[in-house]
């Protein structure tokens, strides 16, 4: 059976205007781990965004220290006590979101907007491009992500921007491969065959063909590292390879209660608690994700 | 199959070689003087122009590179600026104790999460299905030195059962050793009767393997869940319930011996997290690994240590995943080695 | 259900081995009364086993395994000096020739007898080749007219009797050992030990665990209960050594968290010995940047430094405000010396006054590994803000900070955390000198300040101590005036040493403010 194609605007692609993304939504909005994922995730940008309107104490939540007031348990006051400060925890928990999401989802859209693009033009292409695409990553892959982090972090001196720095180096190369396999996958189909003949220009084909159906993929891929990130700037945190004082941030705050975790345990809890929250919230949408929009690699 | 094995033995040296010059070049570029690293922070002008000669820090880097390839081909990795001791020779004591943690902590993920993740799967849909499925994400969600404080807290302090740090009691390790035949004081213990010691060694490495193991068995418990239900919805399961076989042996022995090339894969994944992991519990229970000398060589800014731990993480990374691709190739032809 | 038995079994033999281990570790506790081995937590990391080149951390061991010829005593002891391995000295009038009578019957740990000539080899390898050679930047030469008797001639007059007392460049090797290293630089560095002290190196597992064992032929004896052996674990963290402590695993943990302090003193089980210490924190100006090159504005900061709450948040109390950059308690330390006491209003005026009383921006620099540091900056940069100034604090590994400080200095950092300590207690040649004096190239005088009348000052004193001490202090008090009224930095807090130990354990004599950073194994005693 053929079909006559006049203009490429008749291009028929797979999953689009077939309803899947709506479809998408419906379903999730029915299972549970979706709206306890995605809530949790909404709730904390929210607290990120209003940290100085939600703060009992915004400066403090900031770094401003209150000497006389250190050290006090959870009250009425202080509902979750105040660092070795005297700051109050609750202030630089809500202030600690801004770090922890601004960071990992600066690092992982980084990532992605380095990756993805590399990756696509070498598994489109082909030849020598694909060649040395996958022999830099190689190197890149060659080490635990967090190793690299850290040395990298050290060398240039900690900061949160050069421990964020040190992570998209780590991180953008399992996009670049992503990408590239999905479309090395999708470089046969029919479609795109037909588009080029038809003389469609390449960047077209990328943007509108192949991004379009590597998004799924790309997209659960994202949501569950960005909880990984979480935990690597908190890991990076505590070991001090990454935010500095007296910035803020939930890594930074577990180890500096460390020394007074037994009688003084809330300065190391609840921050460490709200590390745990966050990236619950995005292994959850990203199981859900993973189980409605790719079965393919369901349960991994 | 040779072939393949060739050309990724290749690559993974070429790989190796970007990595230590890349790492090289860092390190020099930063400003931090070596010499003043070698010596303290308080020597004076004099003394470390003396050492900078001493040391060869003078001569053009290029030189310097060439002499630390060079050496590195011969097996000296080069001597910490901090302890004055050879890299190779620190990072070999340092291993057994990170591995044998490594170890302990994955065969505790397995050993957990395999019969979890088949219970998952064979009461689908049902509160145990849905528990370990909560456990599983709690495991995967929660970080690795918090875990390490709360379990430390808990069982040393408050209800003081366990040694909060180290990897054994400083009576035994300086009045009665365990004799070193390995390197694992659980196996040398073992193998010479020495009844204490194994005792000492499994109540300290007790709390840092758990911590390590929460991640790997969440991981576990949700790939083997995963590959059982595929396995066990497919047409050979269902006959050979219709053929009456018990359910016990369906379960345990047609479907997790195919459920396992997929957990590999898992214990593959899980041992790189697992090196960089270690560092964590190593520090929060002062074991004394290779993440306490990673730790103690980037704080100073040792560099030839810095460069030694990146080896060393680099070559650890690159054989775990080449041996995890041949065994997959061995188990599951389908696996295509591309 | 089947299934489940087969969980049940895994289940159980965790909890099996659980209550085992649990059973097995109670009882491997130590009780006590044994003074076999004294299980000791620090920090002190080991850079090198040469005593010739020690220069940092390890001198913890050094002075337990080597000694010098002479012992500093505390401030307020009846007599400045006790013998070490020199039972009696004198100078001639000019100060300038220094005899040491040796002691007799001392052995090395080779069984090498002690002679005036091991004494001559050791000085001058480290006058020559040690770490801290500028000790002995003055020496001329040194006789051996008996094999008891050594005489040091100086170029100058010098107070021979301290540097000799110093823990960095002053202990006495063996013969034999001096020649292998003059040969093989690393020699000692698998493990050796060649000294006169109380306690041999047994083992050493590098970065963690040290291994000391007693000297049966030490001249000291062995009487009282002393303990024959020491290990020490090398912990880098404070909170690890409590742990530690708590769970009985070590007997001592030289370095506790300051602010658990309290609490552990409520459990009874301790006793506290506070002592002065020679470290002390000082924070530079920038004085070649504008701004900060205009004295009123460094006094305004000085004005504006919370002092208090920094000894609170940095030091947990366990800290006296400076006076200066001379720690308390060390010559020529001087209780006439002024101090600024926080004034927000008096520190505001200052600043109008010198045309900048709408603030400027600054970047403070502290070492990011340095606890105390991290904990006190934030302070620093919220007082400040009470006057205008903006404070951008940077943390950096002590390496990377001291390297971009002594760069351009125009480039450089506007305040600079540092935590310092003299090499041998005369603060006037050291901690004046070195963090103060003008330098053409920046070293640690990392204020870049230059002041002739300064330099005059402490040039002159130096010269002088060595002949008269009373004199050399009034000059040093002249300069430490000048160094309050330009500010060129901002004296923070003199440490103090704190040692928790268990109520079994007697350490009176074991630490002394001359010597930071050691304890001295020999004086730790079980009392009853």
């Amino acid at each position: 059976m053929s079909v006559t194609i006049d203009s490429p605007d008749q291009l028929p692609a797979p999953y689009r205007s077939t309803g899947a993304t709506s479809r998408a939504f419906r379903v999730l909005r029915r299972k549970p781990s979706a709206l306890l994922g995605g809530g949790i995730i909404v709730f904390i940008a929210f607290v990120a965004l209003a940290a100085p309107v939600l703060a009992p104490y915004p400066a403090q939540g900031r770094g401003l220290a209150d000497v006389p007031a250190r050290d006090l348990p959870p009250s009425s006051l202080h509902w979750f006590g105040t660092d070795h400060l005297g700051r109050d925890v609750l202030s630089r928990v809500i202030f600690g979101a801004r770090p922890a999401l601004g960071v990992s989802l600066a690092v992982v859209v980084l990532a992605v907007l380095v990756g993805v693009p590399l990756g696509m033009i070498a598994g489109y292409r082909g030849g020598w491009l694909d060649e040395a695409l996958m022999r830099v990553t190689d190197i890149f892959l060659a080490f635990p992500p967090l190793l690299l982090a850290m040395v990298i972090s050290a060398l240039l001196g900690a900061s949160l921007l050069h421990a964020a720095i040190a992570l998209v180096i780590s991180w953008w190369p399992w996009y670049a491969r992503l990408a590239r396999t999905v479309t090395q996958s999708l470089k046969h189909e029919p479609f795109i065959d037909a588009a080029r003949v038809f003389g469609v220009r390449e960047p077209l084909i990328l943007t509108r063909h192949v991004l379009r159906n590597a998004t799924t993929p790309i997209l659960v891929q994202a949501t569950v590292d960005a909880g990984t990130v979480i935990l690597a700037v908190g890991a990076l945190a505590f070991l001090g390879l990454a935010a500095q004082p007296p910035t803020p941030d939930w890594g930074l705050m577990v180890a500096d209660g460390r020394t007074t975790v037994i009688t003084e345990w809330w300065i190391s809890m609840f921050p460490g608690l709200a590390i745990f929250t966050l990236v619950l919230g995005f292994n959850l949408l990203g199981d859900v994700l993973r189980d409605v929009l790719d079965p393919r690699s369901a349960g991994r | 199959m040779s072939r393949w094995v060739v050309r990724r033995l290749l690559t993974s040296l070429l790989t190796l070689f970007f990595i230590t010059t890349i790492t090289f070049a860092l390190a020099r570029v930063v400003p931090s003087n070596p010499a003043v690293v070698y010596i303290g922070p308080l020597a004076r002008p004099a003394e470390i122009a003396r050492v900078t000669k001493e040391l060869g820090l003078d001569r053009p880097l290029y030189v310097q590179y060439v002499d630390y390839m060079r050496d590195l081909v011969h097996g000296n990795w080069g001597t910490s600026l901090a302890t004055k001791q050879p890299v190779l020779g620190g990072i070999a004591s340092r291993l057994p104790a990170t591995l044998e943690l490594i170890l302990v902590a994955m065969a505790m993920a397995v050993a957990v999460g395999i019969p979890l993740g088949v219970l998952a799967a064979h009461r689908k849909g049902k509160a145990a299905d849905t528990g370990a499925r909560v456990g599983a994400v709690v495991g995967i969600s929660m970080p690795v030195f918090w875990l390490g404080l709360l379990l430390q807290v808990l069982a040393s302090q408050w209800l003081n059962i366990l040694p909060p740090t180290s990897r054994q009691s400083l009576d035994v390790a300086v009045l009665h050793p365990v004799t070193k035949i390995t390197g694992f004081l659980l196996v040398d213990a073992l193998v010479t009767g020495d009844w204490s010691g194994l005792q000492d060694a499994a109540t300290h490495i007790l709390l840092p393997a758990i911590t390590l193991a929460a991640y790997p068995a969440a991981l576990v418990t949700r790939m083997t869940r995963a590959a059982m239900l595929d396995v066990l919805g497919q047409d050979y399961v269902r006959t050979a319930r219709t053929f009456g076989l018990g359910e016990r042996l369906v379960l345990w022995q047609l479907a997790l011996r195919n459920a396992i090339p997929s957990t590999l894969t898992v214990v593959g994944l899980s041992l790189a997290y697992l090196l960089t992991g270690s560092f964590f519990v190593e520090i929060v229970f002062d074991w004394p690994g290779i993440g306490q000398y990673a730790t103690n060589a980037l704080l100073n800014l040792d560099y030839p240590a810095i460069m030694g731990i990146t080896i060393l993480g680099a070559t650890a990374f690159l054989v775990i995943n080449f041996v995890v691709d041949v065994l997959q190739a061995r188990l599951d032809p389908r696996v295509r080695l591309q | 259900m089947r299934s489940r038995r087969k969980l049940w079994i895994p289940a159980a033999a965790v909890a099996v081995a659980l209550v085992a281990a649990s059973a097995g570790w109670t009882s491997t506790t130590r009780t006590g009364g044994s003074t076999e081995l004294l299980r000791v937590a620090s920090t002190a990391q080991v850079t090198t086993w040469d005593p010739i080149k020690s220069f940092s951390t390890e001198v913890l061991y050094m002075a337990n395994l080597y000694e010098p010829l002479v012992y500093a005593n505390p401030p307020g002891s009846s007599t400045a000096f006790r013998p070490g391995l020199a039972t009696s000295w004198s100078r001639t009038a000019n100060g300038t020739t220094w005899t040491f009578h040796l002691r007799h019957g001392v052995t090395f740990h080779d069984g090498e007898p002690l002679t005036a000539t091991a004494v001559k080899d050791s000085i001058e390898a480290a006058a020559t080749r040690g770490a801290a050679s500028f000790i002995w930047a003055a020496l001329k030469s040194i006789s051996t007219p008996d094999s008891y008797t050594v005489v040091i001639t100086m170029k100058a007059p010098t107070r021979v009797d301290l540097i000799a007392s110093s823990e960095d460049g002053a202990w006495i090797v063996c013969p034999a050992a001096l020649a292998a290293e003059a040969k093989d630089a690393q020699y000692f560095e698998s493990g050796k030990d060649c000294g006169t002290g109380p306690y041999m190196l047994k083992s050493y597992s590098a970065g963690k665990q040290v291994v000391l064992t007693a000297y049966s032929h030490y001249w000291g004896g062995w009487s009282g209960k002393r303990y024959s052996n020491v290990v020490v674990e090398i912990t880098p963290e404070a909170i690890v050594q409590q742990q530690m402590l708590q769970s009985g695993q070590v007997d001592l943990a030289l370095s506790v968290p300051l602010e658990n302090i309290n609490q552990l003193m409520k459990t009874g089980k301790y006793r506290l010995q506070v002592r002065q210490s020679t470290r002390n924190y000082v924070g530079f100006f920038n004085t070649t940047r504008p701004p900060l090159n205009d004295p009123l504005v460094r006094q305004a900061l000085s004005y504006a430094t919370p002092y208090r709450d920094i000894i609170s948040v940095g030091a947990h109390g366990y800290g006296t405000q400076a006076r200066g950059p001379v720690p308390r308690g060390i010559f020529p330390w001087s209780a006439a010396t002024p101090q600024y006491t926080t004034n927000i209003a008096k520190a505001k005026a200052l600043l109008e006054q010198s045309g900048h009383g709408d603030g400027f921006p600054m970047t403070l620099t502290y070492a990011a590994e340095n606890q105390d540091e991290a904990r006190y900056a934030p302070l620093i940069k919220d007082a400040y803000a009470k006057i205008g100034v903006t404070v951008t604090l940077k943390p950096i590994l002590f390496n990377q900070q001291w390297a971009l400080a002594k760069g351009d200095p125009k480039k450089a950092q506007d305040m600079f955390l540092l935590q310092y300590w003299p090499t041998y207690s005369d603060a006037g040649s050291d901690n004046l000198y070195s963090l103060f004096h003008s330098s053409a190239k920046p070293f640690f005088n990392l204020s870049y300040w230059k002041d002739p009348t300064y330099d005059k000052l402490v040039d002159t004193a130096a010269g002088i101590t060595g002949s008269s001490a009373a004199k050399a202090k009034a000059l040093y008090l002249k300069a430490m005036t000048i160094l309050y009224d330009q500010a060129p930095g901002v004296y923070l807090y003199d440490m103090k040493t704190v040692l928790l130990t268990p109520k079994n354990l007697q350490v009176i004599n074991a630490t002394n403010i001359n010597y930071p950073f050691v304890t001295f194994f020999y004086a730790v005693q079980q009392v009853g």
